[in-house]
């Protein structure tokens, strides 16, 4: 039985492929349009999906939503009932926003030509994120925690995963939710909803466990969220404008409540903003703390399954694994809402069709390597399309070149083998350096991904070497969980860290890996194994045989604002563009300084 | 005919069509005859700038806001804002949950049960 999975018209469109449970094909829309965050019905994500697969459209058995669109109108209906005679700008943007194609899944079927016995199924939204979550991962049974900013009207979601179903138990109702909460904020310190959290998360360690910072816990909890015991929250609408407005908070209210206004995208970052962050994502592990502790009580589960958008906020979700409420968590690597397509899919085949769920002992996710792949020919094509430069070189030579180069103090790109699936760079499409140097950090964020300076970026480690290195020492596969360095590689911090300031504390060498190292020792890891990833990982225990260190700087490949490159062209693009030294994609080997184009050269017009 | 001017042609035709729709609506003579012009430009191929367009289209455009303002403005204070009282009277419950701290949980006990079947 092959099911098609799909999630769209809000944001992070994404179609997933499964066949008799297996997953077969996954991809996000935004990696084929070139616009980040893509919410149009996915069609090129489908086309991906079935080219990979060998399969036409008439194949397809079944073809499943990821939410139920008529409950979310009503939801926004209701709404507009409960805050009038305030929602009159919200029903106008609903309004102005309205059109068939953005609400009926099957209008958009149409236009790809399905075989007309195929059955048409919705899921709902958390249920889809419940099952991302639970199907996928190595347990029989467990906790499913799901929490994100809306669905059709639930928040959050508790359920309890047995076998091939799942029993949604409790959930928090909209417009109380965690992740409307953590956006409202991301947006008053001026980054972008639905894109820029991760950015909060990352300001969040250079905030001071100051008085400052005690004091807007305090003012957000006796104003804004109130906390109860089991982890749900209520939050005054007053503050917000979310469900009344076309914007998410009060600012004026903001302002008063804080002493300083919403932060412009480009204003310099303070002290201020940093403490607020940091306020902002104790509060967040507090609630999500809260929450698993109420799903072990209600599940009865000594495992826990995590997704939805808040599921991406890494520091909250190792907070969750501290605190030992949970024996074993897994996270769906891609929790945001391109994940709903899966679980969609995999929710269908489970629960509407009662079939049955095979266990390995491992997860399913194949180390989400499941998108799209490209041959030695195809790369040769675009490359030879763009003039390009290059040599062949056999896989053996290469990986030991690549690991010299980037000894060296070189910055690579890297295109191999399947596209990963989630926001992640795993291995296959990633931009690595070498995690020792000193201004590494900058110089890729600045000259490469031309991205906020005080960004930290991730170590890919060798799985064996993350006890010696990190603790806790976690299995982050999917760079889901943060682990901080052990003490031996630390730097000892000079007297007055705290009152550094953002720029003092980026600049201040914290251990002798500087560029994975945050402001607070921690790191956001990817521990990869052999079997996963034999490529990826035979270039690390080359890098490790030349210099002794077994990680590697990973970060994605793209530019700030675009989304990871998907196909060969776009990753020569990518390379360009900016100051990377060297490119491999498959066997080639491609130096920068060899290339026909440099810079500032209008590379889209060789595309056709 | 080169691609500006396509673009042209294509925007004067819609305007013709925009400006009578509105005429029909609003029974204003001054709409009939901006229609008439529109198409007219685009028909005879008259040598017009681009920014005249744009201006043409402009002034379309804030019409057709502002018509779509009185409207969803109508209908709000006219069908939904007396209806939400009847839905706050029917649904205390629900209404309370959004807006007051009255309890010492949020979390709900979830009734509906799984289909795949509907889009409710």
């Amino acid at each position: 039985m092959k099911i098609m999975g799909i999630s769209a018209l809000y944001h992070d469109s994404a179609a997933v492929l499964i066949e008799d449970g297996n997953i077969i094909a996954a991809n996000q829309e935004e990696r084929f349009t070139r616009v980040k965050h893509d919410s149009s019905f996915p069609y090129k994500a489908i086309n991906a999906c079935l080219e990979q697969s060998k399969t036409g459209i008439k194949d397809i058995d079944v073809f499943v939503f990821y939410e139920k669109p008529y409950s979310k109108f009503e939801r926004i209906t209701e709404t507009i009932y409960a805050f009038a005679p305030k929602g009159f700008i919200s029903l106008k943007e609903f309004v102005k926003g309205w059109s068939l194609k953005k609400f009926s899944f099957e209008y958009n079927l149409k236009d790809l030509d399905i075989n007309p016995k195929a059955e048409i199924l919705y899921s709902s939204h958390h249920l889809s994120h419940a099952a991302s979550a639970f199907f996928p991962s190595p347990f029989e049974e467990s906790a499913v925690l799901t929490v994100d900013g809306v669905g059709e009207y639930s928040t959050t979601l508790i359920s309890k995963g047995i076998k091939n179903d799942i029993v949604p138990l409790k959930e928090i109702r909209f417009p109380h939710s965690i992740g409307l909460f953590y956006s409202a904020f991301t947006y008053f310190l001026g980054f972008k909803v639905n894109s820029g959290e991760y950015k909060l998360m990352g300001l969040a360690p250079y905030g001071n466990k100051s008085r400052r910072k005690n004091d807007f816990k305090e003012k957000i909890k006796k104003e804004i969220m109130d906390i109860k015991k089991d982890g749900s929250i209520f939050l005054n609408q007053a503050y917000f404008e979310y469900c009344t407005g076309n914007k998410m908070i009060n600012e004026k209210k903001f302002f008063n409540l804080f002493g300083f206004k919403k932060r412009l995208e480009n204003e310099e970052i303070n002290q201020d903003h940093c403490d607020l962050a940091l306020a902002v994502q104790e509060l967040t592990e507090e609630v999500m703390i809260n929450l698993a502790r109420t799903a072990r009580d209600i599940a009865n589960s000594q495992n826990l399954c995590l997704a939805g958008g808040v599921a991406l906020n890494c520091v909250s979700n190792s907070k969750i694994l501290e605190s030992e409420i949970f024996k074993n968590i897994w996270v769906q690597p891609a929790a945001g809402d391109a994940g709903g397509a899966l679980g969609a899919a995999l929710g269908a085949y489970h629960i509407h069709y009662g079939k049955e769920r095979k266990l390995t002992g491992y997860d399913k996710m194949k180390g989400s390597f499941i998108g799209v792949e490209f041959s030695n020919d195809e790369i040769k094509k675009s490359l030879n399309k763009f003039e390009a430069v290059y040599d062949f070189i056999e896989y053996k030579d290469l990986v030991n070149l690549t690991a010299t180069l980037l000894a060296q103090g070189n910055i690579i790109g890297w295109f191999q083998g399947k596209m990963e699936w989630g926001p992640r760079a795993l291995g296959n499409r990633s931009i690595l350096a070498d995690p020792r140097i000193d201004d590494i950090q900058q110089k890729i964020n600045m000259k490469i991904k031309r991205r906020e300076g005080f960004r930290p970026f991730a170590p890919s480690v060798m799985e064996e070497f993350v006890e010696e290195y990190f603790y806790p020492a976690v299995y982050s596969p999917y760079m889901l969980f943060v682990s901080y360095f052990n003490g031996r590689y630390r730097n000892i911090l000079p007297d007055g860290y705290e009152n550094m300031g953002v720029k003092g504390k980026l600049e201040f060498k914290k251990s002798l890996f500087p560029a994975v190292t945050h402001v607070d020792f921690s790191s956001r890891i990817q521990s990869v194994n052999q079997e996963t990833n034999p490529l990826f990982y035979g270039l690390i225990k080359e890098f490790y045989k030349i210099t002794g260190c077994p990680m590697i700087l990973n970060t994605s490949f793209n530019l700030r604002g675009e989304p990871i490159v998907a196909t060969p062209e776009d990753a020569y693009r990518c390379f360009v563009k900016t100051d990377m030294d060297y490119l491999v994609m498959g066997n080639f080997f491609i130096e920068r300084k060899k290339q026909k184009y440099k810079e500032e050269i209008d590379l889209d017009k060789l595309n056709d | 005919m080169t691609d500006l001017e396509k673009e042209k042609t294509k925007i004067l035709i819609s305007l013709g069509i925009g400006f009578a729709v509105l005429y029909v609506i609003l029974d204003k003579k001054i709409f009939i005859y901006l229609s008439v012009l529109s198409v007219f430009l685009s028909i005879t191929k008259t040598k017009i700038s681009f920014q005249a367009v744009n201006y043409l289209k402009k002034i379309f455009n804030f019409i057709q806001n502002l018509l779509f303002g009185i409207l969803i403005f109508s209908l709000y204070f006219a069908l939904l804002f007396p209806v939400s009282f009847f839905w706050r009277l029917l649904n205390k419950e629900k209404f309370c949950y959004f807006l007051r701290n009255d309890k010492e949980t949020f979390l709900l006990e979830v009734k509906e049960k799984i289909n795949f079947k509907n889009q409710w």
